[in-house]
């Protein structure tokens, strides 16, 4: 009986917070809520918040908006033995402190180039790697 | 009228706020307004679709964050995190909308940019059906167009 009264209390409140709710973040100008998106981090965008609605998915899907995510994420060095296959490590910096990272999985071959987050790697004639931000494999040629 | 080095600011509602200088110019909408015109320095300043709560709202903080630029020894970083924690703890998410839109229109960086954290912070880790229901965002894919999100980019993450 106490719990039931419980839960209907509990419906109440969540109802008058709708109401509340009305008119919030859809209505927001979309630089503003571009400002919001570019504090989250880059899986939960993907995996979340890109399928909230039509306007945010645009706002993602943006190379300006991938841009500006990119640098405004934290800088990483990528330090990895240079023989085959090696693991590798990452480092960050961040105000003032050093803190190591093990890269998930191991490099598949020869570093050949990096640009904006993206690493390359040579493993065979026939196959190369490419490399994302946290060691997720992206492509395969 | 306000003395010299204060300001005048009107709310859309009607109700005005005399402030020191130093707090207005934390807008750097008004900042400009100030700068290009003298005229604003002495009359009263419009804060167009900004209501005098909200307003007050504006200028507790800009007062808090200008008295902490002047003199770092009264209020120090620690006294002004806390402050700001306490600031966008106390709103709700009608007025915490309402500032992130006067900020934006008057230029409030710092303000801005903490208000930008909250709500961010708000939506982390959570479903795309709970941020839709938090915000009272309707989800406008039909089940094609979502099944065609979930096609692009499938490496990725």
């Amino acid at each position: 009986m106490a719990k039931s009264g419980r839960r209907s209390r509990k419906t109440k409140t969540s109802r008058s917070q709708v109401k509340e709710n009305l008119n919030f973040l859809p209505f927001l100008p979309l630089d503003i809520i571009f400002n919001i998106l570019i504090l989250l981090p880059a899986g939960f965008l993907f995996n979340s918040v890109r399928y909230v609605c039509k306007a945010w998915a645009s706002i993602i899907r943006d190379p300006a908006f991938i841009k500006e995510h990119l640098f405004k994420s934290n800088v990483r060095l990528l330090i990895q033995e240079y023989t085959i296959p090696s693991r590798g490590l990452y480092l960050d910096i961040q105000c003032g402190k050093f803190s190591v990272m093990n890269l998930r999985r191991c490099c598949p071959g020869k570093p050949i180039d990096s640009c904006m987050g993206l690493c390359l790697y040579f493993v065979s004639y026939k196959c190369h790697h490419m490399l994302g931000q946290k060691g997720k494999k992206l492509d395969e040629s | 009228m306000a003395s010299k080095g204060n300001l005048t600011l009107k709310s859309c509602n009607g109700k005005e706020f005399i402030v020191e200088e130093k707090v207005a110019v934390m807008s750097t909408t008004i900042k400009n307004m100030v700068d290009v015109d003298d005229s604003f320095a002495q009359g009263v300043i419009p804060i167009i679709g900004v209501d005098g709560k909200i307003l007050a709202k504006l200028i507790e903080y800009c007062k808090e964050h200008a008295e902490a630029d002047e003199d770092e020894e009264v209020k120090s970083e620690e006294y002004l995190k806390k402050f700001d924690e306490k600031f966008v703890d106390e709103l709700n998410l009608n007025d915490l909308y309402d500032l992130l839109k006067a900020s934006n229109y008057l230029e409030i960086t710092k303000l801005l940019n903490l208000l930008c954290q909250k709500v961010a912070s708000m939506i982390k880790g959570k479903k795309p059906e709970e941020i839709r229901r938090i915000f009272n965002i309707k989800n406008d894919f039909t089940p094609e167009e979502e099944e065609e999100i979930n096609r692009q980019n499938p490496w990725a993450f």
